[in-house]
């Protein structure tokens, strides 16, 4: 049931978004950072480390700002007491629906990122394509525990936009994808191990040149991700609970 | 096992300093093939004991069992049981259609892909949107959204369904078309007879529809008996406009008694004509007799009768409770 649920969800929301959902996340930002540090370094070796961290940064972006605004678009649209009162629940609901807008954000963030570095004369070499298909995969699952994650926040607190557009710049920071993280002070790096899209951005670099994966960037990476999806389901599932007990959230 | 058992359930809200008591002590049983009419003013409570049973909301104390569950600890199978539809037009996706919104929702009801499109077929036609059913919701009149609402709490095929205002917002033709397929439902079109927990403003709706009738006033149950018992308890089933040539009545205003006529009042209306009200028990041939002989000076020229409604007597039921809830209000500010 969980299977066809996230399926039956993703489609409501592919069909339900307008032309331009996702464009501002998944197109004019990783264009506008693309052509600024091509433009800056100009250096062809740079080309796909820049295409990675675009990348990640239109997949950042798209998480926050996708499942924030799937769960504000529910609540405005009167559809979240229908979601809590089937027996699918909102956890598996907003899931689907979040990587749905996700993927599709996603899809547009690669080919941008694509365009873009041909354009600019870097086009992009993936020397192994099927790691990197692999890592790319599990990149988006760890993306989507870390908005779920979010989710309880965004539940909770009416101001989803606002705590959208706080998170962004922090993780793009601590996740080294607009500086290398050994730029960054101690204590930032050290925070830096707890943000996934960091090994993420390691693991998929070491694909698309041809070295060999890092078994610690991989054990990291699933040790994070596990860490916000469980985090996701206690929180959200303390979240609805206190929704049920005090009647703070108007659901209708 | 009742399809819905509410047992002295409470809910309070916390609002700034005060608290808010919601529900007080609501009990009430309801069966499979029964329909409920659920009464009550604006914050009388009806819509936080929809959510309550429908597992959005927590009772503060007390218990509700859907078909022998508990809705507190059992949620998942509970929601197995039940379908809630909200009344207005929100609730759908607008830029799907409306089989669309139907197999969604019915997915997440637990509906296998092969039932799913039967079931969407079948509920589409129950409410009569065939026509419409491939087309955007966003292009629905409101009474064809609320007929989607319908189908959609119909997908799972609840055992208890519970409306919320369903007629809320409709023009009469499209409120009679609604009241029409709901009554249908009542008397098995799906093929069962589900247990329907009806809440409405309009009295209409529980007239029409319910077969027990349950008041709900400052959160608690004031009321529980079936729709004719309250007709009769009400004491009157209509309500009597005589018009008389001739001397003032002979009896003065008092208990009905064996003779079923109650003078309210009578005025001089002018020109040797008097207009009188009657409250009348049962209307029957003998009920003319009984005005004739209240004047026996006098020529009856014109009778006018008015079958007292729901609406009346839910009125006075509102009115008696204010009078009591402010008098206890009185009682309890005279005592601090």
């Amino acid at each position: 049931m969980i299977a066809r649920v996230l399926l039956a969800s993703a489609r409501v929301q592919f069909k339900s978004e307008t032309r331009l959902a996702g464009v501002m996340a998944g197109v004019v930002q990783p264009a506008v950072f693309m052509a600024i540090t091509l433009l800056a370094s100009g250096q062809a070796a740079a080309g796909t480390r820049t295409a990675i961290g675009c990348g990640l940064i239109g997949l950042w972006g798209a998480t926050v700002w996708r499942f924030g605004l799937v769960l504000r678009q529910e609540r405005q649209r009167g559809i979240l007491p229908g979601i809590v009162s089937r027996p699918a629940g909102l956890v598996v609901v907003l899931v689907g629906k979040s990587l749905g807008a996700v993927l599709r954000s996603a899809a547009l963030t690669v080919l941008t990122v694509g365009v873009v570095a041909a354009v600019a004369g870097h086009p992009v070499g993936i020397a192994a394509p099927v790691v990197f298909t692999l890592t790319a995969l599990a990149t988006l699952i760890s993306a989507t525990s870390l908005g779920l994650l979010l989710c309880s926040v965004f539940l909770l607190a009416r101001s989803a936009v606002r705590i959208a557009e706080t998170l962004i710049y922090p993780v793009f920071i601590l996740g080294g994808l607009f500086v290398p993280t050994a730029l960054l002070p101690g204590w930032a790096q050290q925070l830096s191990t707890l943000i996934s899209l960091r090994w993420a951005g390691e693991l998929l670099l070491d694909a698309a040149s041809g070295r060999g994966q890092q078994l610690g960037d991989w054990l990291l990476l699933a040790a994070t991700s596990t860490g916000y999806a469980v985090g996701a389901v206690v929180g959200l599932r303390a979240v609805l609970r206190r929704i049920r007990a005090e009647g703070t959230l108007e659901l209708v | 096992m009742s399809a819905l058992e509410v047992n002295a359930v409470g809910r309070l809200f916390k609002t700034g300093p005060g608290i808010v008591e919601a529900l007080r002590e609501v009990s009430f049983t309801a069966e499979a093939g029964e329909v409920v009419g659920l009464l009550g003013l604006n914050g009388a409570g009806k819509t936080t004991l929809i959510k309550v049973i429908s597992t959005l909301l927590l009772p503060t104390s007390g218990s509700v069992r859907v078909g022998g569950v508990d809705v507190a600890t059992r949620t998942r199978q509970v929601r197995r049981l039940l379908s809630v539809v909200f009344g207005g037009e929100q609730g759908l996706y607008g830029r799907l259609s409306g089989r669309d919104n139907a197999r969604f929702f019915g997915t997440l009801s637990g509906l296998d892909h092969r039932r799913l499109e039967r079931r969407a077929a079948e509920v589409i036609a129950m409410v009569a949107l065939e026509k419409v059913a491939d087309r955007p919701v966003e292009t629905y009149s409101r009474g064809m959204k609320q007929r989607l609402h319908l189908a959609i709490g119909l997908m799972a095929a609840p055992k208890l369904l519970m409306l919320d205002e369903p007629t809320v917002g409709l023009d009469p033709i499209e409120a009679d078309r609604l009241r029409r397929v709901i009554g249908e439902l009542a008397a098995g079109a799906a093929g069962y007879r589900p247990c329907i927990l009806l809440t409405s403003h309009y009295l209409r709706d529980i007239e029409d529809l319910a077969d027990r009738v349950a008041i709900l006033q400052d959160g608690r149950l004031t009321h529980d008996l079936p729709l004719k018992e309250l007709l009769r308890q009400a004491g009157s089933a209509a309500a009597v406009t005589v018009s008389v040539r001739g001397d003032e009545p002979v009896r003065p205003g008092g208990d009905a008694g064996q003779s079923g006529v109650r003078l309210v009042d009578a005025q001089p209306a002018g020109s040797g004509m008097w207009t009188a009200r009657y409250e009348v028990t049962r209307w029957e041939p003998a009920t003319l007799t009984e005005l004739a002989r209240q004047w026996p000076h006098g020529e009856i020229a014109d009778v006018r009768v008015e079958p007292v409604g729901l609406e009346q007597i839910f009125r006075d039921l509102s009115r008696d409770a204010g009078r009591l809830s402010r008098d206890a209000r009185l009682s309890q500010g005279g005592h601090r």
